[in-house]
């Protein structure tokens, strides 16, 4: 299986940045590992590709639109859903007065604890709110996890969540209104395929 | 294809010392497609590879034939040491081509393992580049890709510009990636 560190060697190897001793090891890896040598193929036909392509690529993501006349945009089943919900919403503007605004929540800190870090200390500094990132791996597609917040002068949790849900990148987010000053512990944990536990810890220091 | 009885290179090896054709033949399946892709690399000429390529192979065979290998198992080590000694020696002279006993067997192999998925990659590169380009919503994204396949950039110089850290840079790339060959593996690329 092909792993982002392979990805890594590929492009340095298809970019001719690995020295001479690494290339001749990287490719006797490749004779011996048909996997590998696709996949060095097909990032080299990608890279060959957008070369070709290079003035698309920084061209902005064009916004189509297929243009409807109304009949045919109502009978679709999304707009037969909006419309019910816009009626049921203006019934209830009529019968229940809502406010102005829809109440918002300013991030001024992101605490982003990666994997990569290891064991080493996050250090932040800023105010809150945070947006606390964390990482639970590329690839993990555990139903829901749960973060832990603790102060570790005193063990106390300053805040616990659970029934989050990561992202496509595996990232799992929340956020964290009180203020935080000094060193804390983020964990992480959810169930894997098997049903088993897992934790990852991330330590952390905050500062003003 | 799978051959039981030569799983290892070990086992090709000693097989051929032995006398097996049939081992001969698992040889150029097993390593003549990323042999010549490596000579297709440093020569950047796809006849000179293909005829530096069938040297090799030619020179492995009579050696793998008459002697066996102090280290059978590192194959693939003793074959990529005598393609990459050919292309230097080629370098050095050209013109130095010449006809091999083995000719017909290596015609009749290379021919057959000839790289259906290079071909399929050549057919829909272009085709599947232009889906990936248009699936990335990001700017920063394809910025991204801009700056490293094309611009070449070094990736801590573009994880600085574009404000990414090295895990969210090796993500981009990594979806990409497979984002690409998916849509090569598709019909409609």
């Amino acid at each position: 299986m092909i792993t982002e560190h392979d990805d890594d060697q590929i492009d340095r190897y298809l970019n001719r940045q690995l020295d001479a001793a690494a290339a001749d090891a990287f490719e006797i890896r490749m004779m011996e590992e048909p996997d590998l040598l696709e996949r060095v193929q097909l990032v080299e036909a990608m890279k060959q590709g957008l070369q070709k392509s290079q003035s698309t690529l920084l061209t902005p993501a064009p916004v189509t639109a297929k243009v409807m006349r109304f009949p045919q945009w109502i009978r679709q089943p999304l707009s037969m859903a909006a419309s019910v919900l816009l009626a049921t919403l203006l019934m209830r503007n009529i019968l229940v007065p809502t406010p102005a605004t829809v109440e918002s929540t300013g991030i001024n800190t992101v605490l982003l604890l990666e994997n990569s870090r290891g064991t080493a200390t996050a250090e932040f500094s800023g105010a809150p709110p945070y947006l606390l990132q964390l990482d639970a791996g590329l690839g993990n597609t555990a139903n829901s996890f749960a973060v832990t917040l603790r102060d570790t002068t005193n063990n106390a949790v300053v805040t616990q969540l659970g029934d989050l849900q990561a992202d496509a990148d595996g990232w799992v987010r929340l956020i964290v209104s009180e203020a935080l000053t000094g060193d804390y512990v983020a964990e992480l944990s959810w169930a894997d395929a098997e049903g088993a536990a897992q934790t990852r810890s991330f330590t952390l220091n905050v500062s003003p | 294809m799978s051959h039981t009885g030569y799983e290892t290179p070990a086992l090709i090896a000693t097989a051929i010392y032995q006398g097996d054709a049939q081992a001969e033949t698992v040889l150029f399946e097993r390593y003549y497609k990323s042999t010549l892709y490596i000579l297709e690399r440093k020569t950047g000429d796809h006849q000179l590879a293909q005829d530096l390529c069938q040297e090799a192979f030619c020179i492995m065979l009579e050696r793998l034939r008459s002697q066996p290998l102090a280290d059978p198992d590192k194959l693939a080590g003793f074959l990529h040491n005598i393609a990459v000694n050919l292309h230097i020696a080629d370098v050095r002279k050209s013109g130095r081509r010449k006809t091999w006993p083995d000719q017909e067997l290596i015609d009749r192999v290379t021919d057959k393992s000839h790289s259906q998925y290079q071909t399929l990659l050549r057919d829909k590169a272009a085709a599947a580049v232009r889906l990936l380009i248009d699936s990335m919503d990001n700017p920063r994204d394809r910025q991204l890709l801009h700056g490293f396949y094309i611009e070449e950039k070094d990736k801590d110089e573009l994880c600085a510009e574009l404000a990414l850290s090295q895990r969210h840079f090796d993500k981009v790339l990594f979806r990409a990636k497979q984002r690409f060959k998916e849509f090569v593996l598709e019909k409609k690329a």
